[in-house]
């Protein structure tokens, strides 16, 4: 569990706290969603996770691994993030130095980096580019890069900070169905700082931020099923939601428990059927 | 694709036997041939400097055509330095004389020295840099700083630094094009006018620039530090270059030339 006390982060030069007393704990071995619009503090709070801010007040502890100073090089071992910008976290000239320049960090021997880079190359379908420059590569097959650069490493916790939001839907969508299934093989965690609603579908629980605060938390489909509370603090809803919020607004009695896509379609074609 | 073009530089694939040194011997031996360029003091030892060239240049197994390119641009430099040469040296038989100017006998021998060091200097870098990727030889480079350590030259951030610089200079170049374009949509004509006014315009293109790269620089060092990336620590290396059975007989043909250069100094010609 990522057991989230008391948090608090302000910045330098700012007057109002970038997370002002946030507790939640997140559950390991799941896709836990982050959201809420901009400047709610999402982003920061990834960073404090991962130890790239000290937070002024409050602790992290990740099951048993205090986020400190002291403990940096494990939480770096234990946590990898892909950012935002596809462009402006790929060091290596090529795809595979790319991928090697996490594991030099580490003091990964060299005679077991050349099995590593492919492995983690492999697992990200990106096998193929190993010699390749990054100028050649789409922004997706970027992300996958990085992923694999992660994956290389061996963490137990990925987060991404708004990973997909530069990229275009196909690109989202495969280093999406790519992380679903990373889960599940390798028993990972990750922890996904978004706006798009179809990673909030995806997500098993979701911490709703809010001026840095934390105004839900729960399960996804629990969180889900009160799609008005979201849709009025201005967060885009899956499509599943949208539709049974729109079918209310016309009358339409929906069902209160949480419909994915998927059932919202079955629930629909007994609807009209009957 | 014209991006790729601008990080690989010079360099030419293929398989050829230069194509398969060591970069540190290629390195070492471009600047070793450089400075042996300076002891030739006959035309027995030019001649045997393009001997050499002319070898490395077969075994490079690339078209002269790419040689000839890497002389091109400098054409009109060389040009004015032979020509000065020409005219202003003294001595030796005098054939022409307007004024100060001369042209003598003593002139057209240091200029045919000029022009003779240039060629074999442009070619034998073009050698180098066509038969080995920018990459290589940034590895070289770094291990010939490696001793540096010792006075306590950050060698491996340098190194960092470096291959940092290769892996973005075509990402700038993109944002350059990006920027320019966008100006222009907005008006801006970057081909016309004086020089000034040219300069001038280049403020709208310069700033986005710098600001967009220092904005890169931040998150870069953010995703590095995230990566594990911390500078005073030690690394290992993924890159180890390895020496060959090659690069032995490389270093020793690069002796027995400069033996053969010592030599001719001494032939009475």
């Amino acid at each position: 569990m990522i057991d989230i006390q008391h948090l608090s982060f302000k910045y330098p030069d700012h007057a109002q706290p970038a997370l002002d007393d946030v507790s939640m704990q997140l559950p390991m071995k799941k896709w836990t969603a982050v959201i809420g619009h901009n400047g709610s503090g999402k982003s920061t709070l990834a960073r404090l996770i991962d130890g790239l801010l000290i937070p002024s007040s409050g602790t992290i502890t990740i099951d048993d691994l205090p986020v400190d100073e002291a403990h940096l090089q494990q939480l770096r071992q234990q946590i990898g993030l892909v950012f935002q910008n596809p462009d402006n976290q790929f060091v290596g000239t090529t795809v595979a130095d790319d991928v090697a320049f996490g594991l030099e960090n580490h003091q990964v021997p060299h005679d077991q980096m050349q099995q590593r880079i492919d492995e983690a190359l492999k697992a990200v379908g990106m096998q193929d580019f190993a010699d390749s420059e990054p100028s050649l590569l789409s922004g997706g097959q970027k992300q996958r890069v990085a992923l694999a650069g992660i994956l290389a490493i061996g963490p137990r916790v990925i987060i991404l900070d708004e990973a997909t939001s530069m990229l275009d839907p196909k690109g989202r969508h495969e280093l999406l169905t790519l992380l679903k299934q990373l889960i599940i093989q390798h028993d990972m965690t990750v922890i996904s700082i978004t706006h798009d609603p179809v990673e909030l579908s995806m997500s098993d629980y979701a911490v709703v931020l809010d001026h840095g605060k934390v105004a839900m938390q729960g399960a996804t489909a629990e969180l889900l099923k009160e799609p008005a509370k979201l849709a009025q603090m201005h967060l885009a809803l899956p499509f599943a939601q949208r539709l049974q919020l729109q079918l209310k607004e016309r009358g339409i009695s929906v069902p209160t428990q949480y419909l994915d896509s998927e059932r919202m379609v079955e629930w629909l074609c007994q609807q009209l059927n009957s | 694709m014209g991006n790729a073009k601008v990080i690989l530089g010079a360099y030419v694939p293929g398989s050829s036997w230069l194509h398969q040194l060591d970069p540190r011997v290629k390195l070492f031996s471009c600047f070793w041939y450089v400075v042996i360029v300076f002891l030739a003091n006959n035309w027995l030892g030019y001649l045997w400097l393009f001997v050499v060239l002319g070898m490395l240049i077969a075994l490079s197994r690339l078209p002269l055509k790419l040689y000839w390119r890497g002389i091109k641009p400098l054409f009109w430099i060389i040009l004015f330095t032979v020509a000065i040469q020409l005219l202003f040296s003294s001595g030796g038989h005098v054939y022409w004389q307007w004024g100060w100017l001369a042209i003598t006998s003593g002139g057209f021998y240091q200029s045919a020295i000029i022009l003779a060091r240039f060629i074999l200097i442009i070619t034998i870098s073009t050698v180098l840099t066509a038969t080995t990727p920018t990459l290589q030889l940034a590895a070289a480079m770094e291990a010939f700083m490696n001793p540096l350590r010792y006075l306590h030259v950050p060698v491996n951030q340098i190194a960092v630094m470096l291959m940092i610089v290769l892996r973005f200079i075509p990402t700038i170049m993109d944002e350059t094009t990006k920027v320019m374009n966008a100006q222009r949509s907005r008006g801006v004509n970057f081909d016309e006018g004086s020089l000034i006014e040219r300069a001038k315009r280049l403020e709208p293109l310069l700033i986005p620039l710098f600001v967009g790269s220092f904005k890169r620089a931040e998150e870069l060092a953010t995703a590095m530090e995230a990566r594990g990336y911390d500078p005073d620590a030690p690394r290992t290396k993924y890159r180890v270059l390895h020496w060959h059975h090659n690069d032995t007989t490389a270093m020793v043909s690069l002796a027995v030339a400069t033996l053969i250069l010592l030599v001719t100094r001494f032939l009475p010609v």
